[in-house]
């Protein structure tokens, strides 16, 4: 029967190679195209393309060769081993960053640790299915994405105005398509996957490789224009890891979900998790193929199994999270003014004296009764006169938007000082009401108004 | 005489209620299960292979497929595997079943159960292998994918608009049968930014006082949720019924007046519960049952980030189940190999017409339906 002989048929490999080129396109191309502008990143992932659909057409020979040389497998198994590390150093940041930015990474650590072991295990067809079931599920909801972002992009970043275009380097161009091919490199897997394929009428496995490439190459296209659309051309430049503040900074209209971002970042994990499993699967085979082990089967055995299970208990032993819901305060506004050369706010409450804003933050945290709860914050309101210094409100929306405090939707308003009085405190005097309940309901019933700039306008537009 | 009497004996189906057609069920006589059968399929290919199982009880066991249209192989190795059954006992059908599955670590069934002869004729007419076993009133249909888990008899009978978007219900329903427990506690105590700030706070006032952690809780009302659903179970007929609802509503109640529960908690232990009773299969629906501790676990430990742990080790799980060879997820991973014929009746069912194909299980030589 198809499901237990073990093989694969080649239009499974197809789809597989096709989605796992999208996938790692989904995750390593923001980072490649991170310094071009529009044009140039247009033009690095074409000459890329051309590259890799050319190498491919070139080493058609190589592809269905049966036996390879030590030296090309071990190049493969150190390509691998850099993908790997990559993408579990990617899944690492998302997990810290989207998921648990207050926990420590034991229990992250023992739970990646067994996820890979159960990866690892059991046959191709057990992969390939994976990949086929959660490939599919995440295409869909990134298709739904491209939609969402396509409607943000504006067709000046495309044909900047005189005066304000920017050219990059052929250099700049050059290394980002010199990146697509890197990332393209997945294809090299086919190796791997060659020996499972049903090949009835002789080897088709190059021919494969061609058609999932292009296919690959229009999912880049598309990965590409969702972080256009969710991160905005200038925004990339500063950013760590543009995949993820891609993810982060993509919204949907409508407040059922007020922020989707940890949503969207469940199925960026996902992907994750499937290219990692791919990576490890094609290390294994090339160790397979190198015999530098006779055999890798001793990781499959029941005493790992057994040390996995203790190690997932000890996981869920670990805890749970410190802050139930009434323990914690939902602030809905911050406040920063500058006194004395330091930033001087609060969420209300309590005003603090800080270097930073994130240390803002955490003085905050521990003044109040509560656990802060940040997550809900709608208005950030700075002192008017802080905007003439430039360097500062640089410097201050960098470090908001790196250590992600607040979301990028919140709104930004100026005031002017009031001696060192909270204003957050006399608004609510005034108005009964929680300042940024109150004028995040302001703005949304006075349509007529211009309503203020969110953090990741406002980002945009200064960076 | 006998053809009035028999009429009479036949039960109404109690656990695969239809709205549409046939209300017959299966009785614990085999020779009028066989009847039942081979009133509705008439065809000559009809093939019935009886077996005897089960040393000291020799209890007779049919095997049912229809030649040329089922693929023997599998009718081969079904047959094989019920012959090898080498025990004192074989009371049920549901013994054959336990001592045939491959693999055993699995909670998900990896045979399709039912109480109605319809069902059954369905599935043979697919393709599909049929067990039926002396003194036991269901049948067992292999092999079985995902999909015909979802499946019921009157989803033919019925207007495919209407079925579709039935079906599509179904899957959300155990969508949310296994992850929804999850989702509130890792939004409630990991992510409570993607909820609306006037739901936090709510939410928030609502837990004043509860002395349990939100996971704890949820925990403890869907294990007391289990309780009243066995204890229901176990009752005599109306008492039964009368448990389930009067038990829900009490408990319910009274956990939250007592400050025990929040009902934010109730109405998410509800709605999952409602959940997995629209998961047409019972075998099924309680496999999800179980695997939603597991969710509810990760999800309590490391918040969504657990919940997609989950549901990868959840796909990784199922991407390793077969039924006789033919893979549980299909036609979800596979599909090209019938060239994707089977969706048409996998999360939609396309209109009768449309579906000219059978699925994939049947006879390769014969996979078109007349």
């Amino acid at each position: 029967m198809f499901g237990e002989n073990d093989k694969i048929s080649l239009r499974q490999s197809k789809r597989v190679m096709a989605a796992e080129l999208y996938g790692k396109a989904v995750i390593f191309l923001p980072l490649v195209f991170r310094e071009c502008t529009v044009a140039g990143g247009g033009g690095s992932l074409l000459l890329g393309s051309v590259l890799v659909l050319g190498l491919i057409k070139l080493s058609m020979g190589f592809i269905t060769k049966k036996k390879k040389s030590k030296w090309i497998l071990t190049g493969i198994f150190i390509y691998f081993l850099a993908d790997g590390i990559c993408i579990l150093w990617m899944m690492l940041k998302l997990v810290r960053i989207c998921f648990l930015p207050e926990k420590s990474a034991a229990a992250l650590l023992v739970i990646l640790f067994l996820t890979c072991f159960w990866t690892i295990r059991g046959s191709i067809q057990k992969r390939i299915r994976t990949g086929e079931m959660i490939y599919v599920i995440c295409l869909a909801v990134f298709a739904a994405l491209t939609v969402a972002a396509a409607r943000t992009i504006h067709l000046s970043w495309i044909f900047p105005a005189v005066g304000e275009q920017k050219t990059e380097s052929v250099g700049t161009i050059l290394i980002s398509a010199v990146g697509v091919l890197l990332v393209c490199g997945n294809v090299m897997g086919i190796i791997f996957l060659n020996p499972y394929m049903e090949q009835k009428n002789g080897d088709r496995s190059a021919e494969l490789v061609w058609t999932a490439a292009k296919e690959a190459i229009l999912g880049f296209t598309v990965s590409w224009i969702i972080m256009l659309g969710n991160l905005g051309k200038n925004n990339m430049k500063d950013l760590d890891l543009p995949v993820v503040e891609s993810m982060i900074n993509a919204q949907i209209p409508g407040k059922f979900l007020q922020r989707w971002d940890s949503v969207y970042a469940m199925f960026l994990l996902l992907i994750l998790l499937v290219a990692f499993s791919g990576s490890l699967f094609y290390l294994r085979e090339c160790v397979k193929q190198m015999g530098a082990f006779r055999s890798v089967e001793g990781l499959e055995n029941r005493t790992v199994e057994i040390v996995s299970l203790i190690f997932f208990a000890a996981a869920l032993l670990y805890g749970n999270i410190k802050h139930e819901l009434e323990e914690r305060s939902y602030p809905q506004a911050v406040e920063v003014s500058m006194k004395d050369g330091k930033l001087y706010g609060g969420f209300g409450e309590h005003m603090v004296e800080a270097e930073t804003f994130q240390e803002l933050c955490e003085k905050s945290r521990n003044i109040e009764n509560k656990y802060l709860d940040t997550g809900h914050v709608k208005v950030l309101l700075l002192e008017r006169e802080m905007f003439q210094d430039k360097n500062l409100i640089l410097s201050l929306f960098r470090e908001i938007r790196k250590s992600r405090v607040l979301d990028t939707n919140v709104m930004i308003l100026k005031y002017t000082d009031l001696q060192g009085e909270s204003i957050i405190r006399e608004m609510k005097k005034k108005t009964g009401e929680e300042a940024g309940k109150y004028l995040a309901d302001y703005y949304e019933n006075h349509s007529s108004e211009t309503s203020p700039l969110t953090i990741g306008e406002y980002t945009e537009k200064i960076l | 005489m006998n053809r009035k009497e028999k009429k009479m004996d036949i039960p109404k189906a109690e656990n695969e209620k239809s709205i549409r057609g046939s209300r017959e069920a299966f009785t614990e006589d085999l020779e009028t299960n066989i009847q039942l059968i081979t009133k509705r399929i008439t065809d000559v290919h009809l093939q019935k292979q009886e077996l005897v199982s089960g040393r000291r009880t020799q209890t007779r066991i049919v095997l049912f497929y229809i030649k040329g249209v089922a693929d023997e192989r599998i009718a081969q190795r079904v047959q094989e595997a019920i012959e090898k059954i080498d025990r004192d006992e074989v009371l049920d059908v549901g013994v054959v079943e336990q001592l045939i599955r491959k693999p055993t670590g699995t909670p998900f069934p990896l045979c399709q159960a039912t109480e109605r002869p319809d069902r059954t004729c369905q599935g043979l007419l697919e393709g599909r292998i049929a067990i039926l076993a002396d003194h036991s009133p269901d049948a067992l249909l292999y092999p079985v994918t995902i999909y015909s888990l979802f499946q019921t008899s009157d989803d033919y009978y019925r207007n495919f608009f209407i079925v579709s978007f039935l079906r599509m219900i179904r899957y959300l329903a155990a969508i949310l049968a296994v992850s929804l427990p999850a989702f509130y506690v890792a939004a409630a105590s990991f992510h409570t930014q993607i909820l609306p700030t006037k739901l936090v706070l709510m939410m928030a006032k609502a837990r004043e006082g509860v002395p349990f952690p939100c996971w704890l809780e949820v925990l403890l009302m869907e294990l007391a949720f289990e309780l009243i659903r066995e204890a229901g179970l176990r009752m005599p007929g109306a008492i039964g019924n009368t448990i389930g609802i009067v038990g829900g509503l009490i408990v319910g109640q009274a956990a939250v007046s007592a400050n025990l529960v929040s009902p934010m908690t109730v109405v998410v232990v509800a709605v999952t519960a409602l959940g997995s009773f629209s998961v047409t299969n019972e075998e099924f629906s309680e496999a999800l049952r179980l695997t939603k501790y597991g969710f509810l676990l990760l999800g309590a430990t490391v918040g969504l980030f657990g919940i997609s742990l989950a549901w990868y080790l959840l796909i990784l799980h199922l991407s390793e189940l077969t039924s006789f060879g033919i893979p549980f997820l299909y036609p979800f991973v596979g599909g090209e190999v019938n060239q994707d014929a089977d969706l048409a009746d996998g999360m939609f069912r396309a209109p009768l017409k449309w579906m000219k194909k059978r699925p994939i299980y049947a006879n390769k030589k014969n996979r078109h339906r007349m």
